[in-house]
């Protein structure tokens, strides 16, 4: 799962990324490519049950990348992976999981990514909550 | 997404907000502002030492001290609040000085009709109330008439960006030509692309950068604004049926509307950050919008001590500032008491006993108080205001049956 989601963020920092590379990084897609449709894809990465790219406007471009997992995940393993996680506040839809974010800022690149993720809190609310979603952003 | 309990869609003919309005929240940043004075600590010590009957008792008293400099206030305040709420509303200007300057208290005056001084008054109190109770009549959600001009009450003093009239007015009629074209429109995709592009207009009169349109297959989420990637998150499912009801065109207007609005607030607030000085990165790492966002509130900081500024301060503390503790609470609360009255539904449903049907009274007033609570969020009730004067002015621009 995480070396998919280092894939995705080497792809979305590069200068330019376009809709097909990502795809193609991610799985078959099933729908999506209309005017401000988001492709859905079945994702190779069996950690992932569903995937979700979202076009830059209506260029060619990537805004940004959702990945629905398929297990959750711990947030440890995250932080492991990209540091430290901001909290985000809530979104003004109550519905909508909690979620904090981490940076990714790769050396020599014009482009950096944020992760945010989705939890269900723990004891220690996002410290040991488990991750159910992940969205990279093209920064 | 425009939330509405469930509690409201089952009793949504008995209006939840008529009878308890909800509390305009201080400004808490302010408040602490105020903390190093002498005053506030006194007024803290007394309130922990000796309950909130003795802090009122004290600041009738001062009020009192205070209106013998202030010759026209020497009388008993005429109006529809007391003595002592009349105390109680003009210590929390005096309290707040550094956020409710001259400038601003000038501005407040103006808008509720009395003489611009730049100090609070008695009359000025009780002007402030009387726009409270009046607005109360017409609009939802309430506002508690307590003469403070707090978070809540402030957006309702300065219409401004989509708050104002002409705005939601206009907004509101060409929405509607969108949405009499279903027919012809043809697919959900292209009604949902016509009424975002027209709302991007909207946030553009308003200086707010547009939003993109994501149209997502999720039913029962027909929209919100995604403040992480900037973006009007709208379900498919609504906008497929054969033939909607006038209702429900009118829920789709105020729904986009009113996620629009959070754009705009979410924006000021970005807007109000930027003052502070802090670059676009910090900005777009403090807030966790997108990075060009943050750059065009960087290029269109708003100015400090503006009327715009206070009432994007009142929305950044909910979000992003002391009460944000206090929003996570009310949104977890929000799900919970939910989740709960299903549950409880269900169960009486299943086996209407005594105690199920108890427990269920008891779920419902629980998801009832949450839902207020919810609504008394700076950001919400200014939110759900402004959608809800969308589908006013939707409804009122309906053809007229010929006769």
């Amino acid at each position: 799962m995480l070396p998919l989601v280092k894939t995705l963020i080497d792809l979305l920092t590069r200068d330019t990324v376009r809709v097909q590379e990502v795809n193609t990084a991610l799985g078959d897609v099933i729908s999506g490519g209309a005017e401000n449709v988001p492709f859905t894809l079945r994702p190779h990465e069996a950690g992932v049950k569903s995937a979700q790219v979202v076009r830059q406007n209506a260029a060619d471009g990537v805004s940004h990348v959702e990945l629905q997992l398929a297990q959750p995940l711990a947030m440890t393993e995250l932080v492991k992976a990209f540091g430290a996680f901001q909290n985000v506040p809530r979104s003004p839809t109550p519905t909508v999981a909690p979620r904090v974010v981490f940076y990714a800022t790769p050396s020599g690149r014009s482009h950096t990514a944020a992760i945010f993720a989705s939890y269900d809190p723990g004891s220690r609310n996002a410290e040991d909550g488990r991750v159910t979603q992940i969205m990279i952003r093209r920064d | 997404m425009r939330y509405a309990s469930r509690l409201q869609k089952d009793a949504n003919k008995q209006p939840v907000l008529n009878a308890t309005r909800a509390v305009d929240p201080a400004p808490e940043s302010a408040l602490e502002d105020a903390h190093n004075s002498p005053t506030v600590s006194h007024i803290l010590h007394l309130q922990a030492t000796r309950g909130n009957q003795a802090v009122q008792r004290m600041l009738a008293v001062q009020r009192e001290d205070d209106d013998q400099d202030a010759a026209p206030d020497v009388a008993a305040p005429v109006g529809i609040l007391n003595r002592q709420q009349v105390a109680l509303a003009r210590s929390f200007y005096r309290l707040q000085a550094r956020r409710y300057t001259p400038d601003i208290i000038s501005q407040i005056q103006t808008s509720v009709g009395t003489t611009a001084t730049g100090i609070m008054s008695n009359d000025d109190v009780q002007a402030v109330a009387n726009w409270q109770q009046t607005l109360n009549a017409s609009e939802e959600p309430g506002l508690k008439v307590d003469g403070i001009v707090g978070p809540n009450t402030l957006p309702t003093l300065f219409r401004n960006g989509l708050a104002a009239q002409d705005q939601i007015d206009q907004y509101s009629g060409e929405a509607r030509e969108i949405l009499e074209r279903w027919d012809e429109l043809g697919t959900p995709e292209a009604r949902i692309n016509a009424l975002v592009a027209k709302v991007n207009e909207y946030l553009a009169n308003a200086g707010v950068p547009p939003c993109a349109a994501i149209i997502s297959g999720a039913a029962g989420n027909l929209g919100q604004f995604e403040f992480a990637t900037w973006s009007l998150d709208i379900g498919r499912p609504a906008f497929t049926a054969a033939a909607p009801t006038e209702a429900q065109k009118a829920d789709m207007a105020d729904t986009i509307y009113h996620e629009s609005r959070h754009a705009e607030q979410w924006f000021n607030m970005a807007q109000l950050q930027a003052s502070q000085n802090k670059n676009t990165a910090q900005l777009s790492r403090d807030m966790g919008i997108p990075v060009n966002i943050a750059a065009l509130a960087v290029a269109s900081p708003l100015q400090d001590g503006s009327v715009n500024a206070m009432i994007a301060q009142g929305w950044n503390d909910s979000v992003y500032g002391p009460r944000a503790a206090h929003r996570n609470a009310v949104l977890n609360e929000l799900t919970a008491s939910d989740n709960a009255l299903q549950v409880a539904q269900a169960a009486a449903s299943a086996n209407p006993t005594p105690a199920n049907q108890r427990r269920l009274a008891a779920t419902q007033a629980r998801s009832q108080r949450a839902y207020e609570a919810y609504t008394n969020l700076p950001e919400e009730n200014d939110a759900n205001r402004i959608g809800a004067r969308v589908t006013e002015s939707y409804q009122a621009a309906a053809p007229q049956p010929e006769e």
